[in-house]
């Protein structure tokens, strides 16, 4: 993926970055500073994390969103001006994300994301698509496996928060020493794998022998199959009307129809949780992990997340999840 | 597998009846909309706060910081830009805020919170209180205050990749103090002015010699003496030799900031005074002493860190370019020290402060045969830098949001203290809540019913003006106390200016205290009085001024183990290893060894900062900052 370089950073970089470069080091920001991502659906977890990636020096942000603004999008989405509500939500944050940090070249692309070719994302190491069907998800993850681009796909509904990444094969340098205190501090070099999102969500529940052999699958996941459900059907997200509510209730019981998983592991309150909108603290939460992790995939540092993070609505804590088909 | 236990998670939460996730409706909005909450602190954490707030539809906010804003905070401080570097963080942060909602109404205070505006009354106007601050004295003040407006207090903090929250409620929870924090590191002043071994001795020395030679004057300058210290025990000169000294300051003046003349004194003369005092190099090696020309035409052979995508502050400067460095840095200070009158700061971000004490530090090093560092690293060592970015701060700001929320829905039940992890734990989990909240301590010297504590100290030295700054100030962290005795009700210290100056001067033993003694001290702006029960133990030369203890059973001597944890020499190279604590972002945690927690439950008397053998206060590794449990 990125091109490890030597090209030393400026002063001015060194003063601005210092108290990062003293956490993960120089070759990271030096991989960091070369690294071109795209963020796709500027809601305010997009905004989240354009502000973190634009923060953290990457060299270029590139926004895409066809949607124009909604009052709806203040009580979240800090990029846009109050008086720019009803413009295109990408073009609309340009000017704040740009103020950020003058050393990050900052775009707007309003088109939708469906118009674009293949070939338009082989200019970025990383693809970040926020709040997309699971369609389009697929479309773009497939896209991004073909080329070696690492696609990380998220969304936050109320207090529920999930990210999707999928590096493909990802090699990366992991620091370890025996826990001694003086210990000496080695580094290894490890690689892992990810499996496609399509073959994710193809996993076949109701099979006896799949759902035997595969790593039971936890209750966030069967709230975000029927999340995607409810967009594929209504091309929108739930609100907090009682119609949306019994349709994600209907969505979530065909959903479990004949798969050997207790339903009360996914009580009817979970869909109270995730139907009010964008809750602008759980932006922040989930924007900065999947932030985090784009700086360490860039960075090739660290061991990256499984292929699932979730945010659980009922205790406000997150975890990390492997579901992988067997 | 892993699995499992997520299940876990959702089922406990499910069962448990009382439990109600949050569900952000009308009504909810409504209660925060119409709520009043107090931001403490515009940095990092304070930055990513005050967007959630207002976006949640907080609208009634206040801030507080004395800070403004510097380059090396814009890269997580994101309500800044550089062209605000310079001005008031908290006045620049509800500016930019404002823009998200103008209909807030902010207020913000460019202030010290410890400053006695910002009394009970003033926390009592709030629902509930958010820290988002930097350092312990501050914590601990607003911790009180909280304590004692009887409004829920959210304390949290980030280290580099981690970060926690806890909510501190009266009686509900632990408060901020309930568990004694291990004291920075300090090192004995004779270490410091005659016999460094480490780098960060003579670190300390140069960071000494800056506020001797620039710094404004301080009526305790004599505590930042850098010459050589014949009155130590172990040189074997004479305890009471004349004073022959001009102070550094005056004699450095005269001599108009000359670098050679500096040098030859501090690095040719004072090291052959050292030399004299034998008992000092008996099993030492002793320490050479540099001439300026030769010093200067010295390139030694540095070994560079094996990098090569170096920084240019990461390289080693070999001895002549430290000796430049020092000739360069002093001009430059001179030029500031003429432009400002009241004398200069230190600080970690200017450029010829820094070069300074790096090339000082440096230089003295060489002549104790101290292995040097880059100015980098002495910088992180220097300023006590903790790393910062900007995603922990935006993890643990939205949970204290999440945590204010519930607290304003009346569930403090449900704001157990969270975790952000670097990695997940072994169950998978990254953000990690705790199962309930943590239960006060029923002997915490803050919090509990009838907090006391015991001080053991040589009463027939301590005077009492270092009682006041030392025990009440310093450490037990009151801003104007007032001290009388149990037993007649005399007032020893007042807070009223002048009243008790005439005792300044007295030892504790001269005021007639005696073992035993019982003192009552209060601090009306923090609302907090605490009994004090003094004891008198006589001090060896390695010892810090006085121990306290919440529990007098603990001041049984064990001045051994007291000694071991905290006398720099035994710790070996490890001090001098990457320890930070911060005095200027986000503080504090990360988890630690199982085996350094519990060595830390049965070290509640902690050693203090000598006050005449001139100890410094150091960042510990953070490690023994603070302790969590996951
Ligand atoms: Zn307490």
């Amino acid at each position: 993926m990125v091109e490890d370089t030597s090209t030393n950073l400026t002063e001015d970089e060194t003063e601005l970055y210092d108290r990062q470069i003293r956490l993960w080091g120089i070759e990271s920001q030096q991989r960091l500073r070369n690294a071109r991502v795209l963020v796709i659906g500027l809601d305010g977890l997009g905004a989240e994390i354009v502000k973190n990636l634009v923060l953290s020096g990457v060299k270029s942000v590139l926004m895409l969103d066809d949607k124009e603004s909604i009052p709806q999008d203040t009580s979240s989405q800090f990029l846009i001006p109050v008086d720019k509500v009803g413009q295109n939500r990408a073009e609309a944050s340009c000017q704040r994300a740009q103020n950020l940090n003058p050393l990050v070249s900052v775009q707007a692309d309003t088109h939708n994301v469906s118009e674009k070719s293949d070939d338009f994302f082989h200019d970025f190491e990383v693809v970040v698509s926020c709040s997309q069907d699971l369609a389009q998800n697929i479309r773009l993850d497939n896209i991004c496996r073909s080329r070696g681009i690492a696609f990380i796909a998220a969304g936050v509904y109320g207090t529920f928060g999930y990210i999707f990444y999928d590096y493909l094969e990802h090699t990366y340098s992991v620091e370890y020493s025996s826990g001694k205190k003086g210990a000496e501090v080695k580094t290894k070099i490890e690689t892992t794998s990810y499996p496609s999102m399509e073959s994710v969500f193809n996993i076949n529940l109701s099979d006896p022998e799949v759902i035997k052999s595969f790593i039971r699958p936890p209750p966030a996941f069967f709230i975000l199959k029927t999340l995607y459900k409810f967009r594929e059907e209504f091309k929108r997200d739930p609100t907090d009307s009682e119609e949306d509510f019994k349709a994600l209730l209907k969505y979530r019981d065909t959903l479990l129809d004949g798969v050997d998983y207790p339903k009360e592991n996914i009580p009817d309150v979970a869909f109270r949780c995730v139907a009010v909108g964008q809750l602008s603290p759980c932006c922040a939460i989930i924007g900065a992990v999947v932030s985090q992790e784009v700086i360490k995939v860039v960075s090739k540092k660290d061991e990256p997340h499984k292929n699932f993070f979730f945010f659980n609505p009922f205790n406000l804590s997150g975890f990390i999840q492997s579901i992988v088909p067997s | 597998m892993a699995s499992k236990d997520t299940e876990v998670i959702f089922k406990v939460n499910n069962n448990m009846t009382n439990t109600s996730p949050l569900i952000f409706n009308s009504e909810l909005k409504q209660v925060v909309n119409s709520s009043k909450v107090l931001v403490v602190g515009a940095g990092g954490i304070g930055c990513e706060l005050l967007k959630n707030l207002v976006l949640t539809g907080f609208e009634d906010i206040e801030v507080i910081d004395l800070d403004t804003i510097d380059v090396s905070n814009l890269n997580r401080q994101f309500l800044f830009q550089k062209k605000h570097v310079g001005k008031s963080k908290a006045e620049v942060a509800k500016q930019s805020v404002l823009q998200f909602n103008p209909n807030a109404k902010i207020i913000a205070h460019h202030a010290s919170v410890t400053s006695p505006d910002f009394g009970v009354g003033f926390i009592q106007k709030f629902n509930v209180v958010m820290n988002a601050l930097d350092n312990r004295v501050a914590r601990n003040h607003v911790n009180r205050l909280c304590l004692a407006a009887g409004v829920p207090l959210i304390e949290s903090g980030t280290s580099g990749y981690s970060g926690q929250v806890e909510l501190i409620v009266k009686k509900l929870t632990k408060c901020y103090e309930c568990d004694p924090k291990a004291n920075p590191k300090t090192f004995p002043g004779c270490t410091i002015r005659n016999t460094p071994s480490l780098l960060i001795h003579c670190i300390i020395w140069a960071k000494h010699l800056f506020n001797q030679l620039f710094g404004e004057h301080d009526p305790r300058e004599e505590d930042f003496d850098v010459s050589p210290d014949p009155t130590d025990a172990e040189s074997g000169g004479d305890p009471n030799p004349d004073v022959r000294r001009l102070s550094t300051r005056e004699w450095a003046k005269t001599v108009g900031y000359d670098p050679q003349q500096l040098f030859v004194k501090l690095f040719e003369d004072d090291i052959q005074y050292l030399l004299t005092l034998k008992g000092l190099w008996e099993d030492r090696r002793p320490p050479t002493p540099l001439k300026w020309n030769e010093a200067l035409e010295t390139v030694d052979n540095v070994l560079q860190p094996d990098n090569q995508n170096m920084l240019k502050d990461q390289k080693i400067w070999n001895l002549s370019e430290c000796v430049k460095m020092f000739q360069e840095s002093l001009s430059g200070l001179k030029k500031a020290l003429e432009e400002n009158n009241n004398g200069l700061d230190w600080d970690k971000d200017d450029k010829s402060s820094m070069d300074f004490v790096a090339s000082a530090a440096n230089i003295r090093a060489h002549i104790f045969g101290i292995p040097v560092k880059s100015r980098f690293d002495i910088k992180s060592m220097a300023g006590n830098i903790i790393p910062a970015i900007a995603t922990s701060n935006a993890v643990v700001a939205g949970l204290v949001v999440l945590n204010a929320i519930n607290v304003l829905r009346g569930k403090l039940d449900q704001c157990e203290s969270v975790y952000l992890r670097k990695a997940p734990n072994p169950r998978n989990i990254l953000i990690v809540r705790e199962k309930c909240l943590e239960q006060p301590n029923p002997k915490c010297c803050v919090c509990s019913e009838k907090p006391q504590v015991t001080i053991a100290t040589d009463l027939m030295k301590m005077k009492l003006k270092d009682f006041e700054s030392l025990v009440l100030k310093e450490k037990l962290n009151m801003i104007e106390p007032d001290v009388q005795r149990d037993s007649t009700g005399c007032v020893i210290i007042s807070s009223e200016e002048g009243e008790t100056d005439h005792n300044n001067d007295k030892t504790l033993k001269e005021l007639g205290i005696s073992d035993g003694t019982i003192l009552l001290a209060d601090d009306f702006v923090q609302n907090y009085q605490l009994k004090i029960i003094m004891a008198h133990r006589e001090l060896g030369r390695e010892d810090p001024p006085f121990f306290m203890a919440g529990d007098p059973s603990e001041l049984k001597p064990q001045k051994e183990e007291v000694k071991s944890d905290d006398h720099p020499e035994k710790n070996g190279d490890d001090t001098d290893e990457v320890n930070i604590i911060d005095d200027d972002d986000e503080l504090m945690i990360i988890e630690e060894e199982e085996e350094e927690s519990r060595k830390r439950k049965n070290e509640d008397i902690v050693p203090v900062p000598v006050k005449k053998r001139r100890t410094e206060e150091m960042p510990n590794n953070f490690e023994t900052n603070e302790t969590i449990h996951i």
